[in-house]
């Protein structure tokens, strides 16, 4: 049964990941790996302004913080160029990655 | 004439405007959150907090009034690693400390005098890039007639 549920799991994220994806992510210089990009508007310590940028997608492989990461569109233009600074495993198969810009 | 701590205010601001780091990015009583990355560096944020002292120094119905203002001189800083960040955080605080010291009267503004009371910094990497937040608060000392806050004495 625990087999069947992962299986049901494995399928319904591969199929958000396949109809929501906005972007791809290439992880420590690893495969690329589709994935939903956000760059949501976020505030830090009262007086900074910013945004706290994310990228989703269903574990796959390995991702630490402190790794590379770059982000493209469809085109391949580079969305952003940055490192992990979170790891999230929301215990379903899905990732949320917080990230950070180095440029 | 407007009140004595807006003089205050403008001449602290105006002091601190041409610093080497945070160069012509100073704004007075700006409230909301800023990013330092849109505006090409970091910026300082220069403000009046309360008056925790004001002391009848004459026994009269227009008395003279000692009072001291709580200036507020905010630093704040993106870059692109944490170390950098709190690095140039303890540059703007240099600076900020070495031009309000070398002229204490603000320019002839103040009679009395400003002293740097506390220190606070933060740092934060929730954000986009390594952000930071250096906090100066100085005590402004100044007179004023009470029914003429506006002239200091």
């Amino acid at each position: 049964m625990a087999l069947a549920f992962s299986r049901l799991q494995q399928r319904v994220n591969a199929r958000v990941a396949l109809t929501l994806a906005n972007a791809r992510a290439t992880i420590a210089g690893g495969s690329p790996i589709d994935g939903i990009f956000e760059r949501e508007a976020g505030d830090a310590l009262t007086y900074v302004s910013g945004s706290k940028p994310t990228f989703q997608c269903p574990v796959t492989g390995s991702a630490s913080e402190g790794d590379g990461i770059v982000i493209t569109d469809d085109s391949g233009a580079v969305l952003l160029h940055g490192e992990i600074s979170r790891v999230e495993d929301d215990g379903t198969g899905w990732w949320t990655l917080s990230l950070q810009e180095t440029s | 004439m407007p009140h004595a701590r807006t003089l205050i205010r403008n001449a602290a601001a105006a002091r601190l405007t041409g610093l080497v780091t945070t160069g012509t990015r100073v704004f007075k009583s700006r409230s909301l959150p800023i990013d330092p990355a849109k505006l090409a560096g970091p910026v300082l944020l220069v403000y009046c907090n309360g008056e925790p002292e004001i002391i009848p120094l004459t026994m009269s119905s227009d008395p003279l009034q000692q009072r001291t203002l709580m200036l507020v001189v905010r630093g704040i800083n993106k870059a692109n690693q944490l170390e950098a960040c709190e690095d140039e955080l303890d540059q703007i605080a240099l600076e900020v400390e070495q031009a309000l010291a070398s002229d204490v009267t603000l320019g002839g503004v103040l009679r009395g005098m400003i002293q740097l009371e506390t220190l606070h910094a933060g740092l934060d990497e929730t954000l986009d890039k390594p952000c930071g937040v250096v906090e100066l608060t100085y005590r402004c000392h100044y007179c004023v007639q009470s029914t003429h806050p506006e002239t200091l004495l």
